[in-house]
């Protein structure tokens, strides 16, 4: 009977998930189970999969065989691994040198990030389960590499709740594109990460509609009101659904975000040395400085998890040229991220991870199939491939896990992306096997059920 | 089967892409479902919306006998009689929303789940 179709609603949001969620206040904060080391996590999501071997991970034997023709490396099924006929392997693009105290190896494309290497812990044979963008980015972000399931950051604000409730629990600014990646799956919708971009030009809003200048504060919460009492009575009607919860929960946190945010991602009051730590005004790296600085800002301000995602990691051809440009376009501003939380003391209780969803290959590719070594990219590798972490609760200057001679399979250190979500959560002061929800029948986790505690990289 | 366009998506994107069109360069099988907080800015605050309460709102005052007009809003936005529970929320809101009351009232109806998920 009350089918109508009409106006936006083809457009919007047609698919409901029922589901049990029942919280009054779903972004309350919570305790956590046991005392955490970091209270808030900011992610640099590298996607495409930056290059290990020409990054953080060298290989002597890879440098010494380099552009002569080698037997496939890879098992002993006579398949080849990845899709050239050929495989050379490639020393890395420029020099990689131990840097600091500890004599982390870092390549001369990251001069920023070296300086602060003695701030980072290296997990050097990280482990996913898929050789696809697609898949892997999902499985980074979610545990899964094909289901809607929900995302690390919703997990950690179902988890914790917000310091802030003027703002969202979850930010990704530059989102990838798959909404998947930042959705809360079965949880709560008000756990999913809310997108933010940084401004491309002074008219472009952070975040579009942020005040309707034409309505008094007054007029706009008797108007959300009688909106919510609308909205209110067909969820009596309809008893549960979570997204509809998400949707009325939307608003009441965008009425207060009013208030709060426009100051937030107003980068211009921040000192001009700050904002030449991060590069802002460096052609090359102002848009990705400007999302660095926001996420600091919004950490600052409480939000639970930031990501901040950059793109143009996947160097399949003429590695030599591209990735430089990569480097050149990020590390400034993420070292200067690492640099401004340590001196504002918020390192000591913040998390940050940096990674690509997966790594490349120590051997060349070629799609081209003519081209000369000197024009070779690189394949994708999700066997082993290298994440950074720095701050709350991780050693400093600590390298971790270690691959074949062929920087292929971890032989010492494995760490599964499984045990690498466990970690965050343990270190944010949650049990990854008591964070559940119950959804078809079951209760879900985070890491399914799989997950070890990397104990070794604790502080 | 999912469709493959060539073109950008024409005319003004900003509903679509707030509610999480597939960008036109994607092979898409299925839309994304969110809920998030720029999403109700956008329906409290954008012109888009406003434009469209108020026209609403215009179209609606042609009926002058209010009663009527009421229900010919709740007819019209969400395809079913209005009850005599709403009819009282709804004068109880227009009584103290001054001058752009009927324009408010349609814009609040247009942000509701009831029309934004056609139920």
């Amino acid at each position: 009977m009350q089918s109508a179709a009409c106006g936006m609603g083809s457009l919007a949001l047609s698919d409901l998930i029922a589901s049990s969620a029942n919280a009054a206040s779903p972004l309350a904060r919570r305790a956590p189970h046991f005392s955490a080391r970091a209270k808030r996590v900011i992610f640099v999501f590298l996607a495409g999969g930056p290059s290990q071997g020409d990054l953080f991970a060298p290989k002597p034997e890879i440098s010494k065989l380099h552009g002569k023709p080698i037997e496939s490396p890879v098992g002993d099924d006579g398949q080849l691994r990845v899709g050239v006929s050929q495989f050379l392997p490639m020393a890395p693009v420029a020099p990689v040198r131990p840097r600091g105290d500890s004599g982390m190896m870092l390549s001369d494309l990251l001069p920023n990030l070296s300086n602060v290497a003695d701030e980072l812990c290296m997990l050097r044979a990280v482990v996913s389960d898929n050789k696809a963008h697609a898949p892997a980015t999902l499985q980074f972000h979610t545990g899964h590499i094909a289901e809607a399931r929900p995302s690390m950051g919703a997990w950690m604000s179902y988890g914790l709740g917000t310091e802030n409730r003027n703002l969202p629990s979850y930010i990704t600014i530059h989102p990838p594109r798959d909404g998947r990646t930042y959705g809360s799956g079965f949880l709560p919708a008000i756990h999913q990460g809310t997108p933010l971009r940084v401004p491309q030009n002074a008219e472009e809003p952070a975040i579009a509609d942020l005040r309707d200048d034409g309505s008094t504060t007054e007029a706009q919460r008797r108007r959300l009101d009688f909106l919510q009492k609308v909205n209110r009575r067909l969820l009596d009607r309809l008893q549960t659904d979570a997204q509809m919860e998400g949707i009325i929960e939307s608003f009441e946190l965008a009425f207060r975000m009013q208030a709060k945010a426009p100051g937030l991602v107003d980068l211009s009051s921040e000192s001009k040395a700050t904002q030449e730590m991060y590069g802002i005004g460096t052609p090359s790296c102002d848009s990705n400085a400007k999302a660095c600085l926001m996420a600091r800002r919004m950490s600052e301000a409480g939000v639970r998890f930031v990501q901040v995602t950059m793109g143009g990691w996947d160097h399949h051809g003429n590695i030599r040229s591209s990735l430089p440009a990569s480097c050149a376009s990020s590390e400034k501003p993420i070292a200067g991220l690492i640099a401004d939380l340590k001196q504002r003391g918020m390192l000591k209780d913040t998390l940050v991870m940096i990674s690509g969803e997966f790594g490349r290959t120590y051997w060349s590719q070629d799609l081209s199939g003519t081209n000369p070594i000197a024009k070779h990219g690189r394949e994708h590798q999700q066997e082993s491939f290298c994440t950074l972490l720095a701050g709350a609760g991780v050693k400093a200057g600590l390298v971790h896990g270690e691959t074949d001679d062929f920087g292929f399979q971890p032989i010492d250190g494995r760490v599964h992306l499984h045990d690498l979500h466990a970690t965050i959560l343990h270190l944010l002061g949650l049990d990854h096997e008591r964070l559940t929800y119950p959804h078809h029948g079951r209760d879900y986790r985070l890491t399914d059920v799989y997950g070890r505690v990397v104990d070794e990289i604790l502080a | 089967m999912p469709i493959i366009r060539d073109e950008a998506q024409p005319g003004p994107a900003t509903l679509r892409n707030v509610f999480d069109f597939a960008q036109p360069s994607e092979l898409t099988g299925k839309r994304n479902v969110t809920a998030v907080p720029t999403q109700a800015l956008f329906l409290m605050n954008s012109p888009t919306v406003k434009k469209h309460a108020a026209a609403l709102a215009k179209r609606m005052k042609q009926e002058t006998d209010e009663t009527k007009r009421m229900r010919l809003l709740w007819l019209t936005l969400l395809n079913r009689p209005i009850t005599d529970e709403e009819r009282a929320e709804a004068f109880d809101f227009l009584s103290v929303s001054g001058d752009n009351a009927w324009t408010e009232l349609c814009h609040a109806l247009l942000a509701s789940n009831e029309f934004l998920m056609k139920l």
